[in-house]
């Protein structure tokens, strides 16, 4: 009966005429639409019922005016009234629920915590970590580990929480071991060099073994003192994950998710990393209180994130109430969003001083043999100019050390070492002959999401105080990463900018990489024949950089050992000096003083910068005693 | 026009092979790949994280084989490979995105024509009246301001006056007038330079027709004019439309990657906007493939339709 029913339709013959015939009757019935709406000469006199109703409405102003009025009340009395819970919430002291609703830019790329670190927010709340480190308190806290102790320069031992257990989806909810960790820990340096993890080899490379004595007692000797072992296992990288899950998946947890114990867990993954969390059942929090870690579980219920590429997408949903935190990709939002922002209802800002670290990283090989060209680059550039015309004033001089370790040379002894000096450029440009070093001109690159105005204005003042074209290659983020890493003589630049956001876990990896052959400066062509890489450089080639590589490299590698603060602070120092008096072959860029980041007044307790961002290992994704006003 | 349909179905799987070559060769010229981004964009200056992400990509092997093992596993196997940056195979997440990207397409297709049609129709009714002139105002307009200002437009400024979104968070099928609502205004933007284009054409269209022998005879016949406009005008002006509805899918498509970026959809657009940064070769060459084949079809689709609707034209 139904096929019957059916089959006439698909039996029937549809002729053109019926389909010529079809389109036009839709095409006027929507033409007659269009010419009503239109209107034309005709339609100037109002319908009656319209200007009766015009009329009454002109009789009778006061009375709309003081339904708006009354609404914009009503609507004031509504905004007042939830400033006033948020505020006698907060008064009120914690309390427990809610959803905490979040954005990124980066979609998720997997779910290792041993392997991915672009766009890992994941690993930060569905993972335990030894610890957490806070740079505002320069401290670290305990997350699974209780309590811990240095007996030698080359053995941590660390005391574990009692209650620890994976989420009921991971290895059936069992209690977490020393055991786990070893195997978390042991399978950093095999995911670097058969998974092609993104996970800096610096926050291992210093693991020698592990003791397990017992279930709670987890023993780490290090290969050397390293004097940063204790931040770096904040790192969110060092997850600690289920070994079962791990070796049921094939060895990696790319496509895996719940396998760890964190205070959270993946309740939904979506399309383009829409993602939501809710609460581990199994997360029993810490037996005392420290820092961020609260004694009970977290307080907020859950958390909603959302994969936001569009910056105006981003900020329209900030500012619908359906995301808590609006911040950039790097650093924070701008001075200006900033102050657009201030007077927001149920907005606030919040700002810190930033960690962020900037460079202009010279190609070492082109470089290295001209030190007064080096100079002359360094002396051409107006770098108060900078602060003033591209950070708007609210700037300080970059360090190698970054603007946060104590080790910081003064503002002052950065401008006498890095100073402004256009006539002097021009002499050493010339008398090393710079025109027919560099017949072409300079390039550099020009990257949107480093920072265009800073690129612009560097190749502005190098063209103007030192003579010499400068061209702008415009890159995307893919041609940049392969231009700066390329190896030493096929880089297509002379010169670029290069932004650090990422590891505030370890101060001294953050700044310092971009100047040393071990870490970007290698990338950059600064090498050594010392160097793990050497073997694939022509020997003559290092021979060009060694000189200028090897004094760099040895400080560093001494000052990363050196547990006295005081001697280490010196030995920093005397790299920093080095650093800016070499000229090669990275240049500290100014950076903003402060950051700032938008968060609705509901959430309570938030870190403020520099610990604010989450990429950094107690960034506020880790902070347990975050709350909202309105649970 | 039995034989041109063969023909032209037998057309396209060169086409696409020759698509894939281009797409191919030019993902591999310019500077970059995926072992760059995963590797260098970490500061793992390490020859073995390259060796070991190139190796599993297969980037290591000549190119010639490298294309000939990626399109014998399309043809063979269906299967568009693993990506990297995603590390995941392609196909599960391209049959969902497919079928979000197709929604917008056909509404903003859908909505293309609503506006187009009436707007020319009564544009050419009122040709040289004050009507004519806004409406031809108002679909140049529409061609000539950009989608994604339009949309940008509308993603802020309500969050920034009212606090409020018009377009929420994508939720699928299950919420279904939620969901019509996420399509709705995205395939409006893009039909809004679409439907400028398409008044155009059916005003001039019909504009021709309205000056033509038929016409004339059909009023000296004291035919009363809307009859004249719905039956002697309308019908023969429809068959220009179909020449350029062909053209306005790879409009659509074009517009989709953007609107997909500002509206959070996730598309083909959205997708392929990521894999273009990540340097993710695999989706890009599967994003490519889909959308020409995709095309093709559609235009194949058009010019038979074209033939069937206009009796003279003879393939």
């Amino acid at each position: 009966m139904a096929e019957a029913y059916w089959g006439k339709y698909w039996r029937r013959r549809i002729s053109r005429r019926r389909v010529l015939a079809g389109s036009a009757a839709v095409a006027a019935g929507a033409a007659g639409l269009v010419a009503v709406g239109c209107g034309d000469d005709d339609d100037d006199e109002p319908p009656a019922a319209t200007a009766a109703a015009t009329e009454a409405a002109a009789d009778e102003p006061d009375e709309s005016a003081a339904t708006e009025a009354a609404a914009t009340e009503a609507a004031a009395a509504t905004e007042a009234a939830a400033t006033e819970a948020a505020t006698q919430a907060a008064a009120a002291g914690p309390r427990a629920g809610g959803t905490m609703k979040v954005q990124r830019a980066f979609s998720d790329t997997g779910y290792d915590p041993a392997i991915t670190i672009t766009g890992y927010q994941w690993a930060a709340i569905t993972y335990n970590h030894l610890l957490g480190y806070s740079l505002i308190e320069d401290e670290a806290w305990g997350d699974a580990a209780a309590s811990w102790e240095q007996p030698d320069p080359l053995t941590i031992v660390f005391n574990l929480e009692p209650n620890l257990r994976f989420n009921p989806e991971a290895a059936d909810g069992r209690p977490i071991t020393s055991q786990d960790i070893a195997y978390s820990f042991a399978r950093l340096p095999a995911a670097f060099t058969d998974l092609a993890s993104e996970v800096n080899p610096l926050q291992f490379a210093f693991m020698a073994g592990f003791d397990m004595p017992d279930a709670t007692t987890f023993g780490l000797q290090m290969r050397y003192p390293w004097v940063s072992a204790i931040p770096s296992l904040g790192s969110t990288s060092l997850g600690i994950v289920a070994p079962e899950v791990v070796e049921a998946n094939g060895g990696n947890l790319t496509q895996t998710v719940n396998a760890g114990g964190g205070a959270y867990m993946f309740e939904s993954r979506g399309l383009d990393g829409f993602n939501s969390y809710k609460r581990n059942p199994n997360y029993a929090g810490h037996t005392t209180a420290r820092g961020r870690f609260t004694k009970d579980p977290p307080y907020i219920d859950a958390w909603e994130d959302a994969h936001i590429t569009d910056p105006a997408a981003a900020e329209a949903r900030f500012l619908a109430g359906d995301a808590d935190i609006l911040t950039g990709i790097v650093g924070g939002i701008d001075a200006i969003k900033a102050d657009q922002l201030r007077g927001e209802d149920g907005v606030n800002i919040i700002s810190g001083p930033t960690n962020t670290h900037l460079v202009m990283a010279l190609d070492a090989l082109k470089w290295a043999r001209f030190p007064q060209l080096r100079e002359a680059l360094s002396l051409a550039v107006d770098w108060d100019g900078y602060i003033d015309v591209v950070l708007d004033g609210n700037g300080i001089r970059g360090a190698p050390v970054g603007p946060r370790f104590p080790a910081v040379l003064s503002q002052e002894e950065i401008r006498q070492l890095q100073q402004f000096d256009p006539e002097r450029a021009r002499q050493l440009w010339e008398a090393g002959g710079g025109d027919v070093v560099f017949p072409d001109g300079l390039t550099t690159l020009l990257a949107t999401f480093t920072d265009t105005r800073g690129t612009q204005f560097i190749a502005q003042s190098i063209e103007e105080n030192l003579g010499v074209r400068v061209k702008l290659e415009p890159v995307d983020f893919a041609t940049y990463v392969s231009s700066l890493t390329a190896p030493p003589g096929s880089k297509i630049w002379h010169f670029a900018l290069v932004v650090e956001n990422s590891l505030s876990t370890i101060p001294d990896y953050n700044a310092l990489t971009h100047y040393v052959p071990t870490g970007y400066g290698g990338a950059f062509g600064l090498f050594t024949h010392e160097h793990p890489q050497a073997a694939l450089i022509p020997p003559e080639v290092i021979d060009i950089t060694h000189d200028i590589g090897k004094p760099i490299q040895d400080l560093y590698n001494a000052q990363s050992v050196t547990h006295d603060p005081e001697q280490r602070n010196g030995l920093l120092q005397q790299l920093q000096r080095l650093i800016l008096t070499q000229f090669c072959c990275t240049f500290p860029v100014p950076v903003n003083a402060t950051e700032q980041h938008a968060v609705r007044t509901r959430v309570m307790n938030v870190p403020p910068p520099p610990d604010f961002k989450d990429n950094g290992s107690m960034g506020y994704r880790r902070a347990q005693n975050m709350w909202l006003a309105d649970a | 026009m039995q034989a041109y349909i063969i023909r032209r179905l037998l057309l396209v799987p060169f086409t696409l092979i020759l698509i894939s070559i281009i797409v191919f060769i030019f993902m591999r010229a310019v500077p970059g790949d995926a072992a760059d981004v995963r590797c260098g964009a970490a500061g793992n200056f390490d020859q073995q994280c390259f060796d070991v992400v190139r190796e599993e990509l297969g980037l290591n092997e000549n190119k010639v084989n490298q294309y000939f093992k990626w399109l014998g596993d399309i043809v063979l196997r269906g299967d568009f490979g693993y990506s990297l940056s995603q590390r995941a195979h392609i196909n599960e997440e391209l049959g969902k995105r497919i079928w979000n990207t197709a929604q917008i397409g056909l509404l903003s297709i859908a909505f293309t024509l609503l506006i187009g049609i009436p707007v020319g129709a009564v544009s050419a009714v009122r040709s040289g009246t004050m009507s004519d002139y806004v409406l031809r105002f108002l679909a140049v307009m529409g061609l000539s301001v950009p989608n994604f200002w339009i949309a940008t437009l509308v993603v802020i400024f309500p969050a920034v006056w009212w606090g409020t979104r018009v377009a929420p968070d994508w939720v699928g099928w299950e919420e279904p007038l939620t969901h019509l609502q996420i399509l709705a205004i995205p395939a409006f933007i893009i039909a809004l330079a679409g439907g400028g284009t398409i008044a155009r054409i059916v005003r001039s269209s019909m504009l021709e027709v309205l000056r033509s022998d038929q016409v004339r005879t059909a009023r000296a016949k004291g035919l009363r004019e809307s009859v004249v406009v719905s039956r002697h005008v309308f019908r023969p002006s429809m068959i220009a439309l179909f020449t350029i509805i062909g053209l306005q899918f790879s409009l659509v498509l074009g517009g989709s990657v953007i609107m997909e970026s500002i509206f959070n959809i996730p598309g083909m657009g959205l997708w392929v906007i990521s894999a273009v940064g990540e340097r993710d070769f695999m989706i890009i060459q599967a994003v490519v493939v889909v959308f020409a084949t995709w095309f093709l079809l559609i235009t194949l689709l058009v010019d038979v339709a074209y033939a069937w609707v206009d009796p003279r034209i003879r393939y």
